[in-house]
C-alpha cells in the first residue's frame, strides 16, 4: 500500500507543477499557414466581379437582364426575370457570393494594408472596389449589411447590422473621395491589379467616375446631395476616353464545375450554358434597327429561318433582325429560335471582356447632369460623345469597328432633343449597360426609361409589375434575426420585391 | 454519470430511495435501473430514464453570409438529450409443447438546444434542395423543426390566391412540421410449438413528419395523379383558342379553363380583405411548378409507420430422426423481410426514405425503398 501512496504523491506533485501554458498565441498559430497576400486577394476579387458564373447567370442575366428586357426567350430568363416569378436561388445568388467572396477579401485587404505607406495604393484600390461591390448589393437589395459586413473573422461580428442605404451611400462618397486623395506615386506598386495593371492615374479617374454614377443615383431622392457629388466628381476628373474604361480581360478557361474558377467571363459562360436559347429582346433589337444603329450587327446575328413559314427559307421583305418580346419564350415566337436574331458568338466566348465602368456611361451621365444644370458644357455634346463611345466600346468584344460615317449619320439624325432629354439619355445608358444589366436595372428604376414592353403573362407573380428590388435571403431570419427584422421594419415589415429601395423615389 | 438501482417493491424504503435518486437527476446525468420483483420470473424488464447534457460542443454553426463566412465554429454549444428507454421481455405462456416469448423495446428521445452562441440562436441542421426548406433547432425551441414558406392563408386556413388564380406565399419561413419521431418501438413475438417456430418483428416509429422531395419533384414534372386535374380542360380550351387565333402566344394566353385551385381570392383591399372563392383557372403545369418552387407545405406528410419487418417460420427436425443421419441437429426455416408497411397517408414513398442521414431527418428525396426479401435457411449442425 505504501508503494501506491508514493506513486500518488509523485503524480500529484507532477500535476501541481506542470502549470498551464500562457503562450496560447503560439499554440493556436497554424505553422504552415501562408501569410496574407493582398495582391492575390485583389486579383481574386477582380476576377470574381465578372468571372463568377454563379451570380452573373442569376443576378445579371436572369433577373436584371430579364427585368430590364435586355434579353428574352430562354427558359430561365423569361420565366423568372421576364415574367417576375420568384426563385430564391436566383434572387439570393449575388448576396451569397458577394459577401462570402468579394466583401470578405476586400475588408481583409483593407485591414492588412491600413496605415502602411507603401501599401497606400492597394488600400485605396480595395476601398474603391468595396464601393463597387457594396453598390451592387445595396442597389439590388436596399438596406444591407455594409459597415459590419465581412468581418466575421477580423472582428468576430457574425450578425452584421443592416445599414440604411442613405448611410451606405454617404460612406461610398467618403471612401471614393478618400481613395482619390490617397492614391499617389509613392503609394507602392499594385502587381495584383488586373483592371489597370497598377496605373494609379486610371484608378483616380475610376474613383471619380463611380462617384459621378453614384451621385446621379440620388437625383430623385436627394437632388442637392446628388449635385454636390456630381460636381465634385467632375472637378476631380472622370474618364476622358474609352482608353480609361474599367475592363476585366478574361482568359479561355472553362467553368468545369469549379465554382471559384473565375478566369473565364461568367456572363458569357451563362449565355452559352443557357444552350444558346438567349436572345436579345425585341425592345432592344427594334430600338437599334429603327435607328440604323451600327450596334445592331455588332451584337446580334441575323435570323436563319423564316418568320412566316415555320422552318422555311427567309422570304423577301422579311426583317433579318428580330428580337423576342419581354416575358415571351423563344418557342412562342412563330418559327422558333432560328427565326429570331442570335447573340454574336464572340459575346459568348470565355475570353469576352467585361466592362464595369465606361467612358460612354460617364458622358451620358454628364449629359444628364448638364441638362440639370449641375455641370458646365452642353448636354447635347456629352450625349453625342456618350453615344459614339457606346458604339466604339463594343469593339473590345471582337466586333468590327463601326464605320465613322454610320456613327456620324446616327448622331446627326438622332441628336438630343428638347423635351425628351431624360428618355433619350436613359435609353442610351440602357444600351451602353448592355452586358452589365445590374447597372441598367438601377438606372431604369431611377429614371423609368426606357419604357418597357408590358408583360401580360397570366402566371406573373406581380401581375406584370417589374420588381423594384431583390428580396433578402429568408434564412437571415434564422441567422441574423434582430438586424433582419429591424431592416424589414424600415420597409413596411415585408421582405417583398415590390418594395422600393431608398433612392428609388420615382 | 451515476447509476442508481431503484427497487420497486412498494415499500417505504423504496419510495425514499426514489425520491433521493431523483434529487441527483436534477443536477447530473443519472442512469436509473428499475428493479421490480414479480411473484414468478415471467417478465424481465428494464427501464432507463436518462438525461445527458453535451457541454462545450464544437459545432459549425451556419451563419449569415453577410459575415463573410458560411459557418462559424463555436465551442460553447450545449445540447441536451432526455430519453426513456424501456425493454420488456417475457414469456406469457410456457407449457411443455408451446411457448410464447415477447420482446418489446420502446424509446422516446427528446433533443433540445440549450445554448449556441451569444448572437445566433438557431442551428440549421439541414437544408433541402428545393423550396428553401430547412431543418432547424432553435435555442429553447423544438429540435428538428421543418421550416419553409407556406401558402398565404386566411385566419380559417384557406389558401389565398392572386387575381391570376395562382396561390400566394408567405415571405418568411414558418414551422411546417417536425422530422424527429415522438417515439419508436420494436415488438418481437416468438411462438414455438413442438419443433415449429413462428416469429415476427414489428418496427414502429411514430409522430414525425417528412418533406418528400420525391413527391414535390414528381408534382413539378406532372407525374402525380393530382397534376392531371384540369389538364384536359386546359388543353381543350387552348386547342380551341389556337383554332381561333393561330398566332396565339401560348404562354401569354390567359386560360379560360384549367385547374382551379381551392381557396380564396382577396376582393377587398390589403387592409380590409374580403375573401371570395377562387374561380380563376390556371395551366396546371404553371400551378405545380410554382408550388414546387415556392413551398414545401403540400409535400409535408406524416411519416409515422408500423412495419412488419420480419416473419419467419422454422422447423427443428426431431433429433431421433436426424441423428440417424449422423448430424446433431437440422433446422429449416423460411423468412420474409419488409413484408408490410402501415403508414398514414404517405404517398409514393417508403417512410424510411432519406435525404441526408443522421441529423437531417425530416427530408426525403429519391432514395430506394427498403428491399422486400424472402428466403430459406437450412442449418445443419454436425
Amino acid at each position: 500500500m505504501n508503494y501506491y501512496k508514493h506513486i500518488i504523491a509523485i503524480v500529484s506533485i507532477f500535476i501541481a507543477f506542470s502549470s498551464c501554458t500562457d503562450e496560447f498565441d503560439t499554440l493556436i498559430k497554424d505553422p504552415i499557414a501562408l501569410p496574407a497576400n493582398p495582391d492575390g486577394q485583389l486579383s481574386f476579387v477582380q476576377l470574381s466581379m465578372s468571372g463568377d458564373r454563379y451570380y452573373q447567370w442569376r443576378a445579371n442575366l436572369i433577373y436584371s437582364g430579364g427585368f430590364v428586357q435586355h434579353y428574352s426567350g430562354a427558359w430561365n430568363v423569361t420565366e423568372f426575370g421576364g415574367r417576375f416569378k420568384k426563385n430564391d436561388d436566383y434572387a439570393h445568388a449575388y448576396w451569397r457570393r458577394a459577401y462570402a467572396i468579394e466583401m470578405k477579401n476586400l475588408v481583409d485587404i483593407i485591414a492588412t494594408t491600413n496605415g502602411v505607406p507603401e501599401k497606400a495604393n492597394i488600400n485605396a484600390i480595395a476601398k474603391i472596389m468595396k464601393v463597387m461591390t457594396g453598390q451592387r448589393l445595396t442597389d439590388l437589395y436596399g438596406d444591407v449589411p455594409y459597415s459590419e459586413a465581412g468581418v466575421g473573422f477580423l472582428e468576430g461580428v457574425v450578425t452584421p447590422r443592416y445599414d440604411r442605404q442613405e448611410e451606405i451611400y454617404a460612406s461610398f462618397f467618403k471612401d471614393l473621395e478618400e481613395s482619390f486623395n490617397q492614391l499617389n506615386a509613392n503609394g507602392g506598386a499594385v502587381p495584383g491589379d488586373l483592371f489597370y495593371n497598377g496605373d494609379i492615374s486610371k484608378w483616380k479617374k475610376l474613383a471619380n467616375t463611380l462617384r459621378l454614377r453614384l451621385g446621379m443615383r440620388l437625383s430623385e431622392i436627394a437632388p442637392a446631395e446628388a449635385e454636390k457629388q456630381v460636381k465634385a466628381a467632375f472637378a476631380n476628373g472622370v474618364f476622358d476616353s474609352n482608353a480609361d474604361n474599367c475592363i476585366m480581360h478574361h482568359i479561355d478557361i472553362d467553368f468545369n464545375g469549379d465554382i471559384t474558377d473565375f478566369r473565364g467571363n461568367g456572363l458569357a459562360q451563362a449565355l452559352t450554358a443557357n444552350d444558346n436559347a438567349d436572345h436579345f429582346s425585341s425592345l432592344l433589337i427594334d430600338f437599334l434597327k429603327n435607328h440604323d444603329d451600327p450596334r445592331l450587327t455588332m451584337i446580334a446575328t441575323p435570323k436563319t429561318s423564316s418568320g412566316v413559314i415555320w422552318g422555311g427559307a427567309i422570304q423577301p421583305g422579311e426583317d433579318l433582325y428580330v428580337g423576342i418580346p419581354g416575358g415571351t419564350f423563344q418557342w412562342d415566337v412563330f418559327g422558333g429560335a432560328t427565326a429570331t436574331s442570335g447573340i454574336q458568338p464572340y459575346l459568348k466566348e470565355n475570353t469576352a471582356p467585361f466592362l464595369h465602368v465606361g467612358y460612354s456611361e460617364a458622358q451620358l451621365l454628364l449629359a444628364e447632369a448638364a441638362f440639370r444644370g449641375w455641370v458646365s458644357g452642353s448636354a447635347a455634346d456629352y450625349y453625342k460623345a456618350g453615344v459614339e463611345a457606346g458604339m466604339k466600346q463594343l469593339t473590345i468584344y471582337g466586333a468590327a469597328d463601326p464605320s465613322q460615317s454610320a456613327i456620324n449619320d446616327y448622331l446627326t439624325n438622332y441628336p438630343l432633343q428638347s423635351g425628351t432629354e431624360m428618355e433619350q439619355i436613359s435609353t442610351q445608358l440602357w444600351v451602353t449597360y448592355l452586358f452589365n444589366s445590374i447597372e441598367a436595372y438601377s438606372n431604369w428604376r431611377r429614371t423609368g426609361y426606357p419604357v418597357l414592353d408590358a408583360v401580360t403573362a397570366p402566371d406573373s407573380e406581380t401581375g406584370g409589375i417589374v420588381p423594384t428590388r431583390l428580396y433578402y435571403p429568408n434564412d437571415e431570419l434564422q441567422k441574423n434575426e434582430a438586424n433582419y427584422l429591424e431592416a424589414l421594419g424600415r420597409m413596411d415589415g415585408t421582405n417583398d420585391w415590390l418594395n422600393k429601395v431608398w433612392w428609388d423615389a420615382n | 454519470m451515476i447509476s442508481v438501482l431503484l427497487p420497486t417493491d412498494f415499500s417505504e424504503n423504496s419510495m425514499n430511495a426514489i425520491t433521493y435518486a431523483l434529487e441527483f437527476f436534477k443536477h447530473q446525468k443519472t442512469e436509473f435501473f428499475v428493479m421490480h420483483a414479480y411473484q414468478n420470473d415471467v417478465y424481465d424488464h428494464e427501464k432507463l430514464v436518462s438525461r445527458e447534457d453535451f457541454d462545450d460542443q464544437t459545432m459549425d454553426l451556419p451563419s449569415s453570409a453577410t459575415s463573410g463566412y458560411e459557418f462559424i465554429s463555436v465551442n460553447a454549444g450545449k445540447l441536451r438529450n432526455e430519453g426513456v428507454e424501456i425493454l420488456l421481455s417475457g414469456t406469457p405462456i410456457k407449457t411443455n409443447d408451446f411457448t410464447w416469448e415477447v420482446n418489446l423495446n420502446f424509446t422516446k428521445n427528446k433533443n433540445k438546444v440549450i445554448a449556441l452562441h451569444p448572437d445566433i440562436d438557431t442551428y440549421t441542421i439541414s437544408e433541402a434542395r428545393w423550396a428553401g426548406a430547412s431543418i432547424v433547432a432553435k435555442v429553447g425551441g423544438e429540435y428538428g423543426a421543418i421550416m419553409g414558406q407556406d401558402f398565404l392563408r386566411t385566419d380559417k386556413g384557406e389558401v389565398i390566391h392572386g387575381d391570376n388564380g395562382l396561390p400566394l406565399f408567405t415571405n418568411e419561413k414558418v414551422v411546417l412540421g417536425n422530422g424527429v419521431p415522438d417515439w419508436t418501438a420494436g415488438l418481437n413475438n416468438r411462438f414455438t410449438y413442438k419443433g415449429v417456430t413462428l416469429q415476427f418483428l414489428l418496427d414502429i416509429k411514430q409522430g414525425m413528419d417528412v418533406y418528400s422531395m420525391t413527391n414535390s419533384v414528381a408534382a413539378n414534372k406532372g407525374l402525380l395523379d393530382v397534376t392531371t386535374q384540369g389538364r384536359d380542360a386546359y388543353n381543350a380550351a387552348l386547342a380551341e383558342a389556337l383554332v381561333a387565333d393561330p398566332d396565339l402566344s401560348v404562354s401569354n394566353w390567359v386560360p379560360t379553363a384549367g385547374y382551379v385551385s381551392s381557396g380564396v381570392v382577396n376582393t377587398g383591399t390589403a387592409d380590409n380583405p374580403v375573401y371570395a372563392p377562387n374561380t380563376t383557372p390556371v395551366n396546371p403545369q404553371n400551378y405545380w411548378a410554382t408550388v414546387f418552387e415556392r413551398t414545401p407545405a403540400p409535400f409535408i406528410y406524416d411519416a409515422s409507420y408500423v412495419k412488419l419487418r420480419e416473419v419467419s417460420l422454422g422447423y427443428e427436425f426431431p433429433r431421433s430422426l436426424v441423428q440417424s443421419l449422423g448430424i446433431t441437429s437440422l433446422n429449416l426455416s423460411a423468412f420474409g423481410r419488409n413484408l408490410l408497411t402501415f403508414s398514414n397517408n404517405l404517398p409514393n414513398i417508403d417512410p424510411e426514405s432519406m435525404y441526408t442521414s443522421g441529423n437531417g431527418q425530416g427530408f426525403e428525396y429519391g432514395s430506394l425503398p427498403s428491399r422486400q426479401s424472402y428466403g430459406l435457411n437450412l442449418k445443419v449442425t454436425f
